[in-house]
């Protein structure tokens, strides 16, 4: 004990540290009031193992405490059942924080509470933080925060987090509670005389459970009671679940419903008493501004039209809009290129160390930061669609739709995006919950083709098909979505297996959202891509710059390079897929770069005057007529097409592997390269070998 | 009284929850959002495709897919009941 205080206090001049979680369920404000208590100061990353999103922050209490706050996932109940539910529960008991900050919707008192009878079994401190009082307000709710506060006999303290009211209070209830200055027990809800009955003999029976497996001891007594899953697991002796069914059974015998049911209905009983007597409704509003307003834009008849509004906007903004900006940085980057070349031969480093610093180093880098500029305003476009209400009614439109690949309708977006972008698409699943139907979204997103693959299709449709370009290039669109599609649901029925979870969503009302909410959004997520995919980016395209240039004296990426040679051996791998010659070969590997670089690399290989041979910046300019002329020597429509498709569907570039990467983990990233790989193997060889035997029967 | 499953109420219709036939996963979700035996629930509207739907209960909406919403029976109000007659189609488009 002595040691575990001393390394508490160690920190910051003698204060001490405490951990303080806030717990509520989705939509609350809760994140509003993290970011009210925290600042700027705050950390972004995910929960150990799982790809949810795990803020933390610090919060000065005041000159004797220094707390850590720890933004839990919004949710409903403390069951076992979701992703979220377990990470919240898992961090309340076996982190066992100082103290709870319980924020509750007072516009939505009844349901919110739910929770908070759950929180109050756990023995841990806890302040209510009575949240959007305005927004009761105007439902005509008026809420007597002592009665609250006295039958929970715990502090109740009236929030408006948007405007960061009562941010002041609540920091200074926490100091009092987390220095014991609380002194009353907190309420306990009861479960009727047959239920509380039987739990006290379970709670007989478990003192021993409870303390080795280190659980207060009503709360593991109720969730067994309950038949908690997670619970009968840890529980060491058969016998023992054994006699606690008996009291359950016996329980649901006498009351003629489920124990689960039971615990729910005197939970949803205790609230509507303490409802009862806290609020006075002041007027009857039949139709709040939130249904009207959803009675337009979710109706039949305008409800996908809208949302098609709002997908078209989003996209504008963040690939047109982003054109400028993305098109600004590569220039500064070219003159930091020049800048940098000139010092290093001033200086008098050696060529290799020039070339592989430049276009290595700071080439690798220049392309993580250009990605930046398009995920910052895909954020700030979900964000804002987020704390505005809009993205929940997104997936209640398209839900349908998506279904039907396996999907919730969440998915619709980041699939969308991922036309734009895969790396913004990828990042944008952010906002769906379920970590199954994620991992598959994110999986499926690399064969959505990407912008920077159109100028490849152009180029080599160009000079392949003389009239059927347009067609060609629709029929590759589709091709990627098709195998979007079909992909997703393969995995949905093997490695991803598992039942898609239920659809059970909240329409929350519509809300304004704050300025600062949004940046501070967008800047968690723009910064942990650059510092998280960004590292794995710059690597790999040091690693592709280092082959390309070996050995010393060649032309960079030519055939005698290394990355020619690996190009050169490996060319008949695609005998199969008709397009066994080294140019395409090399020209897939410099595609990892970034898609477009085919372009520069197809040009800088055939010889043909390219702006950018080393085809790292990709949007290099090609002299039409004898580029065109060169590629389709190489190529019959059907090799091109099958290249096409090549390029279409195998390994994604280096941006998109470090957004799985950083979404998903390295392992992810890696099992997309390779399937994806494989994918493409096997389907451009399919069409090559069926379009020859159909040319041959012809 | 007639009872039926909850995705059989029509737009602006309110039943009144009698039975929750679902297990596990979502039995749970649906008690822990106050889908209880005795709570009223409306069926606000249908989503344009057809499904999901967007429930109202606790005075908190809720949209589930009919597949979700057939685990649970509901008892219809009369027509001419409480708040039958307040249909709010001049709110559905």
């Amino acid at each position: 004990m002595g040691g575990e205080a001393g390394e508490k206090e160690g920190i910051g001049n003698g204060r001490k540290t405490c951990r303080v979680a806030i717990v509520g369920n989705p939509n609350c404000g809760k994140t509003t009031l993290f970011n009210e208590l925290t600042g700027a100061r705050q950390k972004v990353g995910n929960w150990p193992g799982v790809t949810i999103e795990k803020k933390t922050g610090f919060l000065s209490v005041n000159n004797r405490i220094k707390a850590e706050i720890i933004d839990l996932p919004g949710i409903y109940s403390l069951s076992a059942y979701s992703l979220d539910e377990r990470i919240a529960r898992d961090y309340l008991l076996k982190e066992k924080p100082d103290a709870i900050i319980n924020i509750v919707d007072a516009s939505n008192l009844e349901r919110n509470l739910f929770l908070t009878t759950q929180l109050l079994e756990l023995q841990i401190p806890m302040i209510i933080s009575l949240n959007l009082v305005d927004a009761a307000g105007k439902k005509n709710l008026k809420i007597d925060v002592d009665i609250l506060s006295s039958h929970l006999r715990i502090p109740v303290v009236p929030t408006v987090a948007l405007k960061g009211q009562g941010i002041d209070k609540i920091t200074e209830m926490t100091g009092k509670v987390l220095q014991g200055e609380w002194h009353k027990k907190m309420a306990r809800v009861r479960f009727g005389t047959d239920g509380e009955k039987h739990i006290s003999e379970v709670e007989k029976l478990l003192h021993k459970a409870a303390e080795r497996m280190n659980l207060p001891l009503r709360w593991l007594a109720v969730k067994l009671f309950e038949g908690d899953r997670e619970y009968e697991l840890l529980l060491e002796s058969k016998e023992l679940l054994n006699r606690i069914n008996e009291y359950r059974k016996k329980t649901e015998k006498m009351v003629g419903e489920d124990t689960e049911t039971i615990i729910a209905d005197y939970r949803y009983g205790f609230i509507s008493g303490l409802v009862k007597e806290a609020v006075t409704v002041t007027a009857d509003i039949r139709i709040t501004l939130s249904e009207k307003i959803d009675a337009v834009i979710t109706s039949r008849i305008l409800g996908i039209p809208f949302f098609a509004l709002v997908i078209f906007l989003m996209f504008k903004i963040s690939i047109d809009f982003s054109q400028p900006g993305i098109e600004y940085i590569d220039s500064l980057f070219t003159l930091l290129l020049n800048w940098i070349n000139v010092r290093l031969f001033t200086i008098g480093a050696p060529g290799w160390i020039s070339y592989i610093v430049v276009n290595g180093v700071i080439g690798g880098t220049g392309t993580v930061i250009t990605f930046v500029v398009p995920i910052a305003l895909v954020f700030l476009c979900l964000s804002f669609l987020e704390d505005i209400g809009y993205l929940s009614r997104g997936a209640f439109v398209m839900d349908r739709l998506m279904h039907w690949m396996g999907l919730p309708g969440k998915a619709f977006i980041p699939l969308i995006l991922g036309f734009g972008c895969n790396v913004p698409g990828i990042l944008a699943t952010r906002v769906m919950e379920n970590e199954k139907d994620r991992l598959i979204t994110i999986l499926i997103n690399p064969f959505i083709s990407c912008g920077a693959r159109l100028p490849v299709y152009i180029m080599i449709a160009g000079a392949v098909f003389a009239r059927n370009v347009g067609t060609v290039v629709f029929s590759l669109y589709a091709a990627g979505i098709l195998t979007a599609i079909a992909v997703g649901l393969i995995f949905r029925r093997t490695i991803l297996k598992g039942p898609s979870t239920p659809f059970v969503m909240e329409l929350p009302p519509y809300r304004l959202p704050t300025l600062k909410g949004i940046l501070l959004h967008t800047w968690g997520n723009v910064w942990s891509f650059v510092k998280r995919a960004g590292t794995l980016i710059v690597a790999i395209i040091l690693l592709l710059v280092v082959l390309g240039y070996l050995p010393v004296g060649v032309t960079p990426n030519s055939k005698d390079s290394v990355l020619g040679k690996v190009g050169l051996a490996i060319s008949p791998v695609f005998k199969p897929q008709g397009f066994a010659n080294w140019k395409a070969s090399v020209a897939l590997f410099t595609g990892l770069f970034a898609k477009e670089a085919v372009v520069g690399t197809m040009g800088a290989l055939y010889g043909v005057e390219s702006r950018n041979p080393d085809s790292s910046g990709g949007r290099g300019r090609i002299k039409n007529g004898t580029l065109k002329a060169k590629i389709a020597r190489d190529f019959t429509p059907l090799s091109a097409y099958s290249f096409l498709l090549f390029i279409l569907l195998y390994s994604p570039c280096v941006a998109t592997m470090g957004a799985i990467s950083k979404e998903a983990g390295l392992k992810w990233a890696v099992f997309s390269v390779l399937f994806n790989t494989a994918v493409a193997y096997i389907i451009s060889m399919g069409v090559f070998q069926i379009g020859t035997l159909i040319k041959a029967l012809l | 009284m007639m009872k039926i499953s909850m995705d059989r109420l029509s737009p602006g219709e309110t039943g009144k929850v009698v039975r929750i036939n679902a297990t596990g996963d979502l039995r749970q979700r649906l008690l822990a959002m106050g889908i209880l035996p005795g709570v009223e629930i409306e069926l606000v509207r249908i989503a344009p495709l057809g499904d999901p739907l967007d429930f109202k209960l606790r005075d908190f909406h809720l949209s589930m897919r009919k597949n979700e919403a057939r685990n649970i029976i509901v008892e219809r109000f009369n027509h001419h009941g409480r708040r039958g007659r307040r249909k709010r189609r001049h709110w559905q488009w």
